[in-house]
């Protein structure tokens, strides 16, 4: 097995509400206690719905916010905004982003030669000839017409503007890139055209993606390994076939279930009620417990409202989780109060 | 209202409408000649992607266009045995809210931060009946309790802000429902809305629908979500219909060139590709329409013929038709 090439180890951020019209002060727990492994030319995605910390996690990665608590390790050394000088700055080149907006992550006010040029200047000290040569042969790698090089953003078409995001990322020739909801702004027949242009890019340089994103079906064609979010934690983290086929975790299953088929005769599955849990006001115990069908299912126990099953199931092999008390094989966790296997389940 | 005899009606029929925008570059013919049809009771879907006219027909049905150089230039629109593009500004404020509902994607944006829900929702009721206070308050938490808001009692007092996203869009569905309309317009009522919360949203329209018999036009750029709520689906296409049918047959059996590629185009569960169909090009200048297809440019079917000729409609042998050279021939 090879290296991870990203790891995260139990990333925490918590943000204070200030106590000004909402009065309270409360600590809302954005992302609390994520651990996931990015391997090299592999794409894992972290889906979620609003609310859950996937973007708040692709931050932390992209060291914009400094976490609370936790680590990001790069090819092994650890990384941090305050780290070492020399480790972030290969950091800064290796790691990459494009965001949901191409109009809002590209400068409107900079040609696209000059947006593309920009770190080529920073990092590499290029210009002149070789510069405008790179510039040219980038844009040719995303599929625009180098001949327009000149143009600003806003006159580029939505799929177009995301291809210069993904030039401007590429540009560096990075190795892993962080892509949230890199198509969520587009229309659907440009969806597939940025989809398929990441999947090439990804064979011909070798890239590594941490993919953010709601959308399942995609997620389900781009993936490898794909992370659940839910109110801050990772509930399940598996490779992306297991997930789709045997999913494990409640929610999970609930996610998928409310995916709205293409086949008008395969309806709807259970719907999960209630509402995405508040993280200034989490719920005690596991925080998916209030909307369970699980729960219910196997008779209410106590378990679910008193032991957060993400602490009590923690382990060692990051590459594979089911935070359910109920669910998925591998219990390593020694919680006294929860049955010894999911087997048991049944007799509760 | 809903008569058992009427029930397989047409409630709505759109005819040839065309729905300008006169631009400093010239006309934008944002609505180009689209034709459907919404039966009593049914969920009708209209398809397309950003562009393709679907927001403009739905304003043009309720004669509510955005800006002062939109213009509906031609067409008919007749709702309940009456043409809407015909009836004085005072007749459409009784339709409008009262007999029509319409509600937009964007929830935060359709209610007013400064007054309650209660009033908000209470507003259409005040405005078209003759209702006492206490049969608004009434009324109105029977239609929050209807949308399952929970301890609506209590609760119409709050304003918008003090709700999550999916009560408040089910809070602007309530807006529309408390006058029984018969024809609710939901402009892509889901797309602002997480996965399990537009489930909820789907099955709670579904339960209404079953209940009072309400026809819903229902717009989308969802493929999944046309599946599980329509009974028949309109694909457009730069302002026109270019496929209609049963939503199986459009989904299973697709005819048009577009549909076939937005099919292929889109990732689904369960259904791995290699690589997606990638439809070539972007949608074309809305005021630069050719005589032709304005699929031409990006068909993989076409011929010479579609360059200059829009083909008129060919029947899909099951109530719906499609606009095709390459089907027709």
């Amino acid at each position: 097995m090879t290296s991870p090439i990203l790891e995260a180890r139990g990333l925490v951020k918590h943000f204070t509400l200030s106590a000004g019209m909402l009065g309270t002060g409360a600590t809302v727990r954005a992302v609390d206690g994520v651990s996931f492994s990015v391997e090299p030319g592999k794409t894992l995605a972290i889906v979620g719905e609003s609310g859950s910390g996937k973007t708040t996690t692709a931050r932390l990665v992209l060291l914009l916010e400094e976490p609370t608590g936790g680590s990001i390790h790069y090819q092994g050394e650890r990384v941090s905004i305050d780290g070492d000088r020399e480790v972030l700055k290969r950091y800064r080149r290796s790691v990459q982003a494009v965001f949901q907006d191409p109009y809002s992550s590209l400068s409107p006010r900079m040609r696209v030669k000059d947006i593309i040029a920009e770190p080529l200047r920073i990092h590499n000290d290029m210009s002149g000839s070789e510069l405008e040569d790179r510039v040219a042969e980038l844009l040719e790698e995303v599929g625009v017409s180098p001949g327009r090089a000149k143009n600003y953003p806003h006159q580029f078409s939505g799929g177009q503007a995301q291809r210069i995001a993904i030039a401007r990322a590429l540009a560096l020739r990075p190795q892993l890139i962080v892509l949230d909801e890199p198509v969520s702004a587009l229309d659907m027949s440009i969806r597939a055209q940025i989809l398929n242009l990441l999947v090439g890019l990804q064979a011909r340089f070798g890239l590594s993606y941490l993919l953010i994103s709601h959308d399942l079906s995609m997620v389900e064609h781009m993936s490898h390994d794909v992370g659940v979010m839910y109110a801050g934690q990772l509930v399940e983290l598996t490779d992306a076939e297991r997930l789709y086929s045997d999913p494990q975790h409640p929610y999970t299953e609930a996610l998928l279930a409310a995916v709205p088929s293409l086949d008008p005769d395969v309806p709807l599955g259970n719907i999960v009620g209630g509402e995405v849990a508040n993280p200034a006001n989490l719920p005690t115990g596991c925080r998916f417990h209030p909307r369970c069908p699980l729960r219910t299912e196997v008779g209410s126990p106590p378990i679910c409202e008193t032991s957060d099953p993400v602490t009590a199931k923690v382990q060692k092999d990051s590459s594979r989780l089911c935070a359910c008390h109920f669910r998925g094989s591998e219990r390593t966790g020694t919680d006294q109060n929860g049955p010894e296997r999911s087997g048991s389940v049944h007799q509760v | 209202m809903s008569d058992v005899t009427r029930s397989s009606e047409t409630l709505l029929e759109v005819v040839d409408l065309r729905t300008f925008i006169n631009t400093r570059q010239g006309v934008l013919k944002a609505v180009d000649g689209a034709s459907f049809t919404v039966r009593r009771g049914e969920t009708v879907g209209l398809v397309g992607e950003s562009g393709s006219g679907k927001t403009m027909t739905c304003l043009s049905v309720m004669r509510l266009l955005p800006v002062a150089s939109a213009e509906i230039v031609a067409g008919e629109v007749w709702f309940d045995g009456k043409n809407l593009l015909e009836a004085s500004e005072a007749e459409m404020r009784r339709v409008r809210g009262r007999d029509i509902a319409l509600i937009m994607q964007d929830a935060l944006a359709a209610l007013s931060p400064v007054l309650s829900i209660g009033e908000q929702v209470g507003e259409p009721l005040r405005h078209h009946f003759s209702y006492s206070a206490a049969d608004v308050r009434r009324r109105v938490i029977e239609v929050l309790d209807a949308v399952k808001i929970p301890r609506p009692s209590e609760r119409l007092g709050e304003y918008p802000h003090q709700f999550s996203g999916g009560m408040r869009q089910r809070i602007v569905a309530a807006m529309g429902l408390g006058t029984s309309p018969s024809l609710m317009l939901a402009d892509e009522p889901t797309t602002a809305l997480d996965v399990t919360i537009q489930a909820q949203f789907i099955m709670l329209i579904r339960e209404v629908q079953e209940s009072t018999g309400m026809s819903v036009l229902w717009v989308t750029h969802d493929l999944g979500v046309v599946a599980q709520t329509c009974d028949r689906v309109n694909v457009m296409y730069a302002g026109r219909v270019v496929e209609s049918g049963e939503v199986r047959r459009i989904l299973k059996k697709p005819l048009h060139p577009y549909t076939i590629a937005l099919m292929e185009s889109v990732p689904s569960i369960g259904t791995k590709r290699e690589k997606l169909y990638q439809i070539p090009g972007q949608a074309p200048d809305l005021r630069n329409l050719g005589a032709g297809c304005p699929f031409y440019a990006r068909c993989p079917a076409r011929m010479d013929i579609c360059e200059n000729e829009f083909p008129s409609a060919t029947d899909d042998g099951a109530g719906g038709f499609v606009h095709c050279w390459a089907v027709s021939q």
